[in-house]
């Protein structure tokens, strides 16, 4: 710090280390004028002064704009103050020269999204998706699946929340149906916990809610009619008979891993570090489809029965 | 990693935000009625904020005003 108050008027620490980080930050190191902090996306209405150090961070995704006002008097900050300002689109006559770079950006996120990067040779089903499996389903979860190289994977119906039409397939269409920003967990399950979790997921089929499984590695049946936590019938795992005590290796999405969509099972299990596989919180689950399916460039998917549900 | 949310522990995976805390918390659906997440020095916080160990986060309806010189 004393190499850098030689050189410079003021030092400004700009830290993407979360807020909590930054005021430990002010409290072990002396002489920082100012840390402009990132990460925890704090809202920090009035600077924060830790000892001499005043730190700030202006809230997250450009809701606001953060505006510090020093008095230096001899090189020293002999008064500060500070706002958040928030980003609030107006009403106001179109602007030629703005207009033009508005343009140019919505030309460049056409083009990406416009891009065709595969043939689907069938529909893909997304309207069906909480009734039942189909081929979309199908599609994700082998993705997510064959991604984290796990034995399974079971995600919710409910972030998948379009259909493809047959032919040419488009990134718009993929961010269509996998709109969150969503991303890939891999935790280990018994299989007395997976049975529990596809309890909980046909537990509402009638209803129609998100939390209907598509699965990939699994085959199962159930009885919709049977009172829930009732309904599973028989479960496989890669054509074995599901065994209640093995460990095996799920991958799904970070929300069912967090415990959403009710699937508790999940939330509990992560209460364990030991259960944690794999996560890559930097792959959006919308890209990894894209990268996938551009690979394949021909996509021909079907059900194959692996959730059968059964009459009586 | 262990966080707090209303002083209650919630076990989350590293690399999560704020909104996975409060999905495991059962608290995201008051956020969509108009609730908000506070850190413990009463400050805001967005959804995708990350979280640390130990932090503690508070969900309620006003902020309560803090002294934080």
């Amino acid at each position: 710090m004393k190499e850098l108050r030689n050189k410079a008027d003021l030092i400004i620490f700009l830290s993407h280390i979360g807020h909590h980080a930054d005021r430990k930050l002010a409290e072990k190191i002396k002489g920082i004028d100012v840390i402009i902090g990132g990460h925890s996306h704090t809202k920090i209405e009035k600077p924060v002064l830790i000892n001499e150090t005043i730190i700030v961070q202006a809230w997250e995704h450009g809701k606001a704009l953060g505006v510090l006002d020093l008095t230096l008097i001899d090189g020293k900050i002999t008064k500060f103050d500070g706002y958040l300002k928030k980003i609030i689109p107006e009403e106001i006559n179109e602007n030629i020269s703005i207009k033009a770079i508005v343009d140019k950006y919505n030309e460049i996120v056409d083009s990406v999204l416009n891009e065709k990067i595969c043939i689907a040779q069938t529909d893909l089903d997304g309207g069906n998706v909480r009734k039942r499996e189909t081929n979309l389903g199908n599609l994700v979860a082998d993705i997510i699946r064959q991604t984290a190289e796990t034995d399974v994977a079971i995600i919710n119906a409910g972030g998948l929340r379009a259909s493809i039409k047959k032919g040419d397939v488009t990134v718009k269409d993929v961010y269509s149906v996998l709109p969150f920003n969503n991303y890939i967990v891999a935790i280990k399950l018994t299989g007395k916990q997976i049975k529990e979790a596809l309890e909980h997921g046909v537990g509402a089929v009638e209803k129609g809610e998100g939390r209907f499984p598509q699965v990939s590695g699994i085959r199962f049946s159930y009885y919709p009619k049977n009172k829930p936590g009732y309904r599973i019938n028989e479960v496989f795992i890669k054509g074995k008979p599901l065994e209640i005590d093995k460990e095996y290796s799920v991958a799904t999405k970070d929300f069912i891993a967090a415990g959403g969509d009710g699937y508790k099972i999940f939330g509990e299990a992560i209460k364990d570090s030991k259960n944690f596989i794999f996560s890559d919180t930097s792959k959006y689950l919308r890209d990894l489809v894209v990268e996938y399916i551009k690979n394949k460039k021909i996509i021909n998917y079907t059900n194959e029965g692996r959730i059968t549900e059964l009459k009586d | 990693m262990r966080i707090f949310v209303n002083n209650k522990p919630i076990e989350l995976l590293p690399g999560m935000t704020v909104r996975h805390a409060l999905i495991k918390a059962g608290l995201l659906e008051e956020i969509q009625v108009g609730k908000k997440v506070y850190d413990e020095w009463g400050n805001e916080l967005g959804l995708d904020g990350e979280l640390k160990e130990g932090l503690k986060l508070f969900v309620r309806t006003k902020r309560i005003n803090k002294f934080t010189k």
